[in-house]
């Protein structure tokens, strides 16, 4: 058949069961028919035996209750369980924190100690001002009483601080002593650098340690190389 | 549909396990399947069936939708069912059954009602051979299921619009490459 098959609202109103309006829609037509001439709904010869399994399974199912009937597929999505503990547990893992009888305890004493910490810095506590009377009166009775009893702790406690302090910068000081021997020793190394950087200086330093080595070990190495330049000089004025 | 208003008090009754609650809903839909399984070349087209319905029955309590989303979940619970039996054979050697066994199950109409109906299915197949799985697919749906464009998305895990492209190029197939003539009866 040479006709075209129409759009798709053609083949819409032939599945809708409508009769076909064009050339093309009767040859469209035609071929549905085919399809579902080829493929009948012939009587099942096991509709008895998937009944019986069908039905059993569904009483099996049953009498198990509920949370045994989940869902075969995930065709549909992910579907809900049918029984209540995921989404308990879905609950409890919004709000872990409010869940513990100890998270509960601890947060009210967090709401109390911010309270009576406020009441406190604003001395709006009914006892706070007693006790800066108190003070208050100690204070005075420091100042004309008991003047030097109090001033001593008071200027003892500064004094010993002080000593603290001295005995710190002793030994801060003798720190500091061998330091200053650490020190001059970097800066004998320093120069040491900064005369390796230098052939000349660094010449010169090999003749200070070698000065020094002379003079602390042998004087007889310095006579040595003092000897030897003699020779090199003398083999130079040979030359 | 078959059931109509009285799909939801059917539903409730294959909840709990009604016998004839479930015997109203395999021959609402049992016939269609097998027509679906048999054009998609089920190797078993009424253990598609069963094993469909032994799905349902394990999935139908969570089950909340109406008897058109009923019968969309049992074409999808079917068309798995069928993917996994072709990817079995493809793994599987088979193994050929006595002549006995084949008498048995064998056509039981008149022969040439048997032959008829046996020749319209090849020329119907060979036809449907030229689309690709999913053009297929959902002209099937469409044709033998009386699935909507929304239901087939869902059966077949694919946007509308992409339903309604395989739809389009499934027909613009057949009508380039078939002689639609040769097909009719």
């Amino acid at each position: 058949m040479s006709g075209s098959i129409g759009p798709d609202d053609g083949f819409e109103r032939l599945l809708a069961g409508e009769t076909p309006k064009t050339p093309e829609e009767q040859a469209l037509g035609l071929f549905l028919e085919d399809v579902r001439g080829a493929f009948q709904a012939e009587p099942s010869l096991a509709e008895e035996a998937h009944l019986a399994a069908i039905v059993q399974a569904a009483q099996l199912l049953a009498d198990k209750g509920e949370p045994a009937v989940r869902s075969a597929s995930k065709a549909e999505g992910r579907a809900r369980h049918a029984s209540g503990l995921p989404k308990r547990r879905r609950v409890i893992m919004k709000v872990p924190l409010m869940r513990s009888l100890a998270a509960k305890v601890v947060a009210g004493l967090v709401v109390l100690m911010s309270m009576f910490g406020g009441l406190a810095l604003a001395g709006a506590l009914p006892g706070q001002g007693a006790d800066d009377d108190a003070t208050d009166v100690v204070e005075i009775q420091d100042v004309s009483d008991e003047a030097p009893e109090t001033e001593a702790p008071e200027t003892e406690a500064p004094e010993t601080e002080d000593a603290d302090d001295q005995g710190e910068n002793a030994d801060d000081q003798g720190e500091n002593e061998a330091n200053d021997d650490q020190g001059e020793n970097e800066d004998a190394d320093d120069q040491g650098d900064d005369d390796q950087g230098e052939n000349e200086d660094a010449d010169d330093q090999g003749e200070n340690v070698n000065d020094d080595q002379g003079e602390n070990v042998n004087d007889d190495q310095g006579e040595n190389e003092d000897a030897d330049d003699q020779g090199d000089n003398d083999q130079g004025e040979q030359d | 549909m078959a059931l109509g208003e009285s799909f939801a008090g059917v539903l409730k009754a294959a909840r709990v396990g009604a016998e004839w609650a479930w015997r109203a809903l395999y021959a609402d839909t049992a016939p269609d399947l097998l027509r679906y399984a048999r054009a998609s070349r089920a190797p078993d087209p009424e253990d598609v069936v069963g094993e469909t319905f032994l799905r349902a029955v394990r999935g139908v309590g969570s089950f909340e939708r109406d008897e058109r989303g009923f019968r969309a979940w049992l074409f999808t619970l079917a068309r798995n069912r069928i993917v996994d039996e072709h990817r079995k054979l493809v793994r599987r050697r088979t193994d050929p059954l006595p002549v006995e066994v084949l008498v048995e199950i064998g056509p039981h109409a008149d022969a040439e009602t048997e032959a008829m109906r046996a020749l319209a299915e090849d020329r119907i197949r060979s036809v449907l051979d030229r689309l690709t799985p999913d053009q297929r697919d959902v002209l099937l749906l469409r044709i033998l299921g009386g699935l909507t464009i929304e239901e087939v998305a869902t059966v077949v895990r694919k946007k509308q619009g992409a339903v309604k492209a395989l739809q389009a190029r499934g027909i613009a197939a057949i009508r380039d490459k078939s002689e639609l003539g040769a097909v009719t009866l």
